[in-house]
């Protein structure tokens, strides 16, 4: 299962850390599998030496996406290459933060390819209510948990 | 003909571009309004009660003989007597939801032409409402059909207010995609001037929420008949 990551920008903090850790034992559990982050602005130093591709090059990539946010989203529901699109579910709902016609959700959330990952049952129930059942719910960004729904 | 109406969410006025037969542009007039009428001469204008301004009043007043109008009350407005006063002199006609002296009301109006059964469309909603722009925030009667009190899967369009539940603004055209994509309609209130009559043309079930639980709406099939077109009702005033 290849897997290609969308970071824009990837800060200095615990969670980008967290998720860097995650590629790697992805990487070293996975061997045979491409795993890489695409990215348009990086700020820190990756001790784990996960490959990094400009993210123009993510459209190309044939396997599956793992997005974080809203924008890596809607980037990433034009590609035609991608076999599964995750969304990795952290923060209160995109559209409960910002008034943007239903079109505009729509064309994101109504999408076949899509599977949603959630970090908690609340936003596990939300997403279920509104467009689809999320495939699974991960505390937290590790592989332990991940292994068996990313696949 | 030309047709000019003031730009406001509410579904009165928003329907009004999808007419078939008359050309409707939809505008803001923010003191522009002789600008507006002298670049395009439209045949028709019709205003919102809460948007009047004293540039409005002024311009129906000059232009009463040969031009008309409509002015829309909208259901918050409660001013509506003295705007039929300051205009009575005019040929201006007043429309709105509730009966009153000079002020007639609203008829029942459908797109016929859009609001159509698509058998071919699952149902994979289960609840769904329109709000349309009325409410600065949920509905009290809606609180426990929400989450976290409720797991229902309940959806809510056409609000200002912000909620995990609200999932935006539609077009008529999505409404009628998602009127036959769900199995039932929750008509809130004004049952036959919010999306009751779309609905039933949909086959959607309609239902109320009573604060208990809720009621199933049977609609008045003489009266869904008797409702007109858009466009018959702007000819009408043509």
């Amino acid at each position: 299962m290849d897997l290609g990551v969308i970071l824009l920008n990837i800060k200095p903090s615990a969670k980008q850390n967290e998720i860097f850790k995650t590629l790697y034992d992805f990487i070293e559990n996975r061997p045979y599998d491409q795993i890489v982050v695409f990215n348009s602005y990086c700020d820190i130093v990756d001790n784990y030496l996960v490959p990094i591709l400009d993210v123009s090059q993510a459209k190309f990539f044939h396997g599956n996406i793992l997005v974080f946010d809203t924008d890596s989203l809607f980037l990433a529901s034009k590609f035609i290459n991608t076999n599964k699109l995750f969304f990795y579910s952290t923060e209160e709902p995109p559209w409960a933060k910002d008034n943007k016609p239903y079109s505009y959700w729509k064309n994101i959330f109504e999408n076949n390819n899509l599977y949603i990952i959630t970090d908690s049952i609340y936003l596990n129930d939300l997403y279920s209510i509104t467009w689809k059942d999320p495939i699974g719910i991960s505390e937290s960004f590790k592989y332990e948990t991940l292994q068996h729904i990313i696949q | 003909m030309k047709i000019f109406a003031q730009n406001l969410d509410t579904k009165f006025i928003n329907s009004l571009p999808y007419c078939q037969y008359h050309n409707i542009v939809l505008g803001n007039v923010n003191n522009n309004l002789y600008q507006i009428h002298y670049k395009n001469q439209f045949d028709l204008y019709i205003f919102c009660s809460n948007l009047i301004t004293r540039e409005i009043l002024q311009f129906i007043s000059e232009f009463s003989n040969t031009t008309k109008f409509i002015l829309y009350h909208t259901f918050e407005f409660n001013e509506t007597n003295n705007l039929i006063e300051l205009l009575k002199n005019t040929n201006c006609t007043h429309y709105g939801h509730y009966e009153n002296n000079n002020l007639k009301v609203l008829p029942y109006m459908i797109h016929k032409h859009i609001f159509v059964e698509n058998k071919d469309i699952a149902k994979t909603r289960d609840i769904i409402t329109f709000l349309d722009y009325k409410y600065d925030a949920l509905p009290e009667s809606l609180q426990n059909k929400v989450y976290p009190k409720s797991k229902e899967k309940f959806q809510f369009f056409t609000n200002n207010f912000l909620h995990p539940q609200n999932l935006g603004g539609t077009t008529e055209l999505e409404k009628a995609l998602l009127l036959n994509s769900t199995n039932q309609y929750l008509s809130i209130d004004n049952k036959y001037y919010d999306y009751t009559f779309e609905a039933f043309a949909c086959g959607s079930n309609i239902i109320t929420w009573n604060g208990h639980e809720y009621e199933s709406v049977s609609v008045d099939s003489a009266l869904f008949n008797s409702a007109i077109s858009y466009d018959e009702f702007i000819g009408d005033n043509l």
